[in-house]
């Protein structure tokens, strides 16, 4: 019994307060994003290498106390780096299918109000034209149905055309973000190799980077791999974003169309995205909503030419030769009804050139329009090719849907996964918490009695010699 | 396996958005009454629910058009049979002038007749039908049956040969009209070796009034001829009125077959629905009270 035995007193006290403050910690961050528990390792003190200090009164030491010789996170590099390609996958199919759905909501089929019905209305006016080919009343129905038509047709595109300048201003945004983190990242870099060299253990900046490693994933394709010293290097596609203490910057240049493009700032060369929220918005952009603009202007020239073609083999209400009915060259950015059709409907042909004002070879042949193969369209009807397109856009939606949904599911399962091993559970740290309380009562309980061991000896023994 | 506090609180959110999104799709079927709402629901059947409607709304343009033509046919056959009734008128009459012993009063008083029943026949010839004249071709706003004028006015057809040929199905199209110069036989076009009607009548008021008893029953073979070729012409318009009431019939049978196609890919199985949303429901109630123990049982609940 010596002061070695308070000591060793001492150390478990303490011991025990860091552990319980470790405690606490992991309680009040329960519901921090990011944070990972942490776990206390005591270690026992082992007696000091000089023999002549382990005797006390003769007796060997068997060792100096506790200490606590770890505080160290719950560790799981190998989810975390699945986690970061589930979150690459899983923003991307999902931006994609929000920028989709804008799409599908305008496309708005099946309806009577699509491009569709719109579609068999014009058709049908040139049918009710055929009945009564000297009609004024039903001239003016076809220009009306057919202006119908082209709106909706230039709506829909000019709708793609939305979507696709939001996507641009998505990347630009992104691209901040994600400089902006890059930035936060090699911060935290050379604060964490820093803290790191001088022996200590900055379980929470670790978090923080981990945490913003991860948002930058859910942004683009993102590689992460450890440096020596603590420190994480990022790159994407071989680009380095991120080394030690410095950081690129990603540039989003806009041409005047308002497409966005992206830059590295130190070499110029375009930024190689095939993954998360910004590989999405580049594919749906510039692949998938292209792709409908090719098809819709496809649609509209095909309608376009097909009608003209038809519209100018005949003479009008005043018995002059016919002109265009749909204005030439149009494409789905621009198609409308002729200026001068619009202004005086009674332009509309019904009837052959040269023809009594009976005939209605004209109307006839444009109403029969509907069930004619086009060979520039593969030989199938507008009708046909508009509904593929449909299909199409449907097609897109749910398979961006459902591949969200998979990458969800399986982030989902990895992110349980993670938080089975890093997440604090309360049950957990409540044990934890009445089990150092216990040791601290324990400690301060042997410590009452080598008190009053301590007492008997200095105040009670050898009293009867001293009073005399 | 260890259980934290954040895997059963994201686990219970998930699951819970899971069913309340299940529980919206339900929903949304059984508020439109289809399963079909948006493209990315059926892509397939959307295009083929569109296919569908087109055709319906083509169908239903089709029968607009058979109704258009029907009643057309009609008022030509009403008209074609008036042109009957006076060419009956003109057969009478010649009979009862090839009586010789007709006195001349009564000789007058028949070619006073064939004079009314050329005049309505002009006027027949040049029935107008919802402003157009009917039997002009396509020459719809020119009276076809032009009168030369003067005493003795000769008729000549000012129409022309145009057909009003309506579409009344896919690739199905019927004539709408008859033209003026088949009816009254103008130019031989309909019996070469006879002279046109007009002629013949205002031919026969001549044999009436001189009393060419031959004359007249030579003339009353060509009326017969020209009696038989409307009879004819109106054989073929309730030929044409036969064929739009059976394609008619046949638009309307396909539209209820396309009208049942439809509603097979686009309307929602409500049974189904309701079950869904009630298995939703249910899942869901659960899930929360589930919930509610779950996160009760925690061991601080029970520390002092």
């Amino acid at each position: 019994m010596s002061n070695l035995d308070i000591n060793i007193i001492g150390s478990a006290l303490s011991a025990q307060q860091q552990a319980m403050s470790v405690t606490a910690q992991n309680v009040a961050n329960v519901n921090t994003q990011g944070y990972r528990r942490q776990e206390v390792t005591f270690g026992s003190v082992a007696p000091s290498a000089d023999a002549s200090l382990n005797l006390a009164n003769g007796v060997p030491i068997l060792g100096d106390g506790v200490t606590v010789s770890s505080v160290q996170r719950a560790q799981t590099s190998f989810l975390d780096r699945q986690i970061l390609t589930g979150n690459q996958q899983y923003s991307y199919s999902d931006s994609m299918n929000q920028q989709l759905q804008q799409v599908e909501a305008a496309v708005n089929e099946p309806s009577d109000s699509g491009i569709s019905s719109a579609m068999s209305d014009f058709w049908n006016a040139w049918s009710t034209l055929s009945t009564t080919p000297d009609s004024l009343a039903a001239r003016n129905t076809v220009v009306q149905t057919g202006q119908t038509l082209a709106d909706k047709i230039q709506s829909l595109y000019s709708t793609i055309g939305q979507v696709q300048s939001q996507c641009s201003q998505a990347i630009a945004s992104d691209a901040d973000q994600v400089n902006q983190m890059a930035s936060q990242i090699a911060d935290l870099n050379s604060q964490i190799t820093k803290q790191v060299a001088a022996g200590q253990q900055p379980n929470d900046l670790m978090d923080q980077r981990d945490l913003l490693v991860e948002k930058v994933s859910k942004l683009l394709n993102v590689q992460v791999n450890q440096a020596d010293n603590s420190g994480i290097t990022l790159s994407v596609n071989g680009h380095c974003l991120v080394q030690g203490s410095i950081s690129e910057q990603i540039g989003a240049n806009t041409d005047g169309a308002g497409i966005t493009t992206l830059v590295w700032s130190d070499d110029n060369k375009p930024v190689q995205v095939s993954g998360g929220e910004i590989g999405g918005l580049i594919q749906t952009r510039d692949t998938v909503l292209q792709g409908y603009k090719s098809t819709l202007n496809t649609f509209a020239q095909q309608l376009t030419t097909s009608v003209n073609t038809a519209h100018a083999l005949g003479q009008d209400a005043n018995g002059n030769p016919a002109g265009d009915f749909f204005t030439a060259g149009s494409d789905a950015s621009n198609i409308s009804v002729d200026s001068s059709i619009v202004a005086s409907p009674a332009l509309v042909a019904a009837a052959n050139k040269n023809s009594a004002a009976g005939d209605n070879s004209v109307a006839s042949a444009i109403a029969g329009l509907q069930n004619n193969s086009i060979p520039a369209l593969g030989n199938q009807t507008l009708g046909a090719v508009y509904g593929q397109f449909t299909a199409q856009v449907g097609t897109d939606v749910s398979t961006s849907a459902t591949n969200a949904q998979q990458s969800n599911l399986s982030l989902q399962q990895l992110t349980t996964q993670r938080d089975s091993i890093s997440g604090v559970s309360l049950d957990e740290e409540m044990t934890n918490m009445t089990k150092f309380q216990q040791a601290y009562n324990a400690a301060t309980r042997v410590f009452t009695v080598i008190d009053s061991m301590m007492n008997t000896i200095v105040n009670e023994m050898g009293v009867i010699g001293s009073a005399g | 396996m260890r259980v934290s506090y954040n895997m059963m609180s994201s686990r219970l959110v998930n699951d819970l958005m899971t069913s309340e999104q299940k529980m919206v799709d339900a929903q949304t079927q059984i508020s439109s009454g289809k399963q079909i709402n948006k493209p990315s629901d059926n892509p397939l059947g959307t295009a083929q629910s569109m296919d569908l409607q087109s055709s319906i709304s083509q169908i239903d343009q089709m029968s607009t058009n058979a109704g258009i033509v029907n009643s057309q046919l009609a008022m030509t056959d009403s008209t074609l049979s008036s042109v009957s009734s006076a060419l009956t008128t003109v057969q009478n009459l010649a009979m009862q002038a090839g009586n010789s012993t007709l006195s001349d009063e009564g000789r007058q008083g028949i070619a006073a007749q064939l004079d009314q029943v050329m005049t309505q026949l002009v006027n027949t010839g040049n029935t107008q039908y919802n402003g157009n004249y009917l039997f002009a071709g396509n020459k719809t706003k020119t009276a076809p049956i032009a009168s030369s004028g003067g005493a003795t006015p000769t008729y000549s057809y000012v129409g022309d040969s145009g057909s009003y040929s309506v579409n009344i199905g896919p690739g199905i199209s019927v004539t709408g009209n008859i033209t003026g110069d088949k009816i009254f036989n103008m130019n031989g076009s309909a019996n070469p070796s006879d002279p046109d009607v007009f002629t013949m009548i205002s031919t026969l008021k001549q044999q009436v009034l001189s009393g060419d008893t031959t004359g007249i029953s030579n003339s009353l073979t060509a009326i017969n001829d020209s009696q038989t070729n409307v009879t004819a012409l109106r054989a073929q318009v309730g030929a044409r009125m036969d064929r739009i009431t059976s394609t008619t019939t046949q638009l309307t049978n396909t539209k209820t077959n396309l009208k049942s196609l439809l509603s097979n890919t686009e309307d929602a199985d409500m049974t189904q629905a309701m079950t869904d949303l009630q298995t939703q429901q249910t899942t869901y109630q659960a899930a929360i009270s589930a919930a509610q123990k779950v996160f009760a049982a925690c061991l601080v609940n029970y520390m002092q």
